[in-house]
C-alpha cells in the first residue's frame, strides 16, 4: 500500500517535471524541472530495490549533468533569439506524433507478458558490484574508454583555434 | 497492487513528453534537455524489468547507458559553446550551414 502511494507520488512529480521543461518559457526554469525529473526517478529506483542505480542517478543526472546545463545556460545566457515554440502546425504535428508513439508503445507493451516477481534478496550493491567484475567487464572497460574519448573531444572542442 | 505494467506505462509516458519536447521547442538546450529525459524513461523501463525478473542485468545495463548518456552531454554542450561562438543563437532553425 505505501508502495503504492510512493509511487504515485513520485510518478506525477516525474511527469510534472517533465512538463515543466518543456512549457518552461525561460531556459533555467526548464533546468529545475529537469532536476525534479530526475529525482523523482531516482526515488522510484529506490523503490523498484535499486539504491546503487538510485546514487547514481542522484550523483551523475541530479548532480553533474544539470549543473553542467546550467553552466551552458550561464555562458551564453541568451538575450535575443530566445528560441520561441515552433509554428502552429509543427507544433500539433509534434504533438500528433508523440501521441502515435506512446499509442504504439503501449499497444504492443500491453501484448507482451509483464514479468511479475517477488522482491529481490540479496545485498544490492554487492551482487552489481560482482557481476561488474566478473560478467560485465569488457563493457565496463568500455565504458571507461567512451568517458576517455569524450573528455578529450571536449578539450580539443573548448580550444579556441578548432572552432 | 503495483506491477512492472504501472512501471512501464510510466516510462512510456515520460518518453513521449520527451518525445513532445524535442519535436516541439526550438530552443536547442531544451531539446537537449528533452532527450536526457527520453533516456531517463527508458532506464526507469529496464530497472523495472530488473526488478520484476529478479535479475541484474536490467540495472547493469542503466549503469552504461548513463556513462553514454554523460558522455553525450559533455559533448554536445562542448558542441553547442563552439557553435553559439559562430553564430550567437540557441534557435535550431537558424542553424542551417549545412542546408544546401
Amino acid at each position: 500500500m505505501l508502495e503504492t502511494i510512493l509511487f504515485a507520488c513520485f510518478g506525477l512529480a516525474a511527469i510534472a517535471g517533465a512538463v515543466w521543461v518543456i512549457l518552461g518559457k525561460n531556459v533555467t526554469w526548464s533546468a529545475l524541472g529537469l532536476l525534479i525529473n530526475f529525482c523523482s526517478l531516482g526515488a522510484l529506483y529506490i523503490l523498484l530495490n535499486a539504491p546503487f542505480v538510485a546514487l547514481i542517478q542522484f550523483i551523475v543526472y541530479a548532480g553533474a549533468i544539470v549543473v553542467m546545463f546550467l553552466f551552458v545556460i550561464m555562458l551564453i545566457m541568451v538575450r535575443r533569439g530566445e528560441g520561441e515554440d515552433r509554428k502552429y502546425l509543427q507544433r500539433y504535428a509534434g504533438i500528433a506524433l508523440a501521441a502515435l508513439l506512446v499509442a504504439g508503445l503501449l499497444y504492443f507493451g500491453l501484448q507482451a507478458a509483464m514479468p511479475q516477481g517477488p522482491m529481490p534478496q540479496g545485498d544490492n550493491v554487492q551482487i552489481l558490484g560482482v557481476a561488474l567484475f566478473s560478467g560485465y567487464l569488457l563493457p565496463l572497460q568500455m565504458a571507461g574508454v567512451l568517458l576517455l574519448i569524450g573528455m578529450i573531444a571536449v578539450v580539443v572542442l573548448a580550444k579556441k583555434k578548432v572552432v | 497492487m503495483l506491477s512492472s505494467l504501472h512501471y512501464f506505462v510510466l516510462s512510456a509516458i515520460l518518453f513521449a513528453i520527451g518525445g513532445i519536447g524535442v519535436l516541439v521547442r526550438r530552443n536547442v538546450i531544451v531539446m537537449f534537455m528533452c532527450v536526457e529525459m527520453m533516456l531517463n524513461a527508458v532506464n526507469l523501463a529496464l530497472i523495472a524489468f530488473s526488478r520484476y525478473l529478479n535479475s541484474v542485468d536490467g540495472q547493469m545495463l542503466v549503469l552504461l547507458v548513463m556513462a553514454v548518456a554523460a558522455t553525450e552531454v559533455v559533448v554536445g554542450l562542448a558542441i553547442l559553446v563552439a557553435l553559439y561562438r559562430q553564430r550567437p543563437t540557441t534557435d535550431v532553425d537558424e542553424m542551417n550551414l549545412l542546408k544546401g
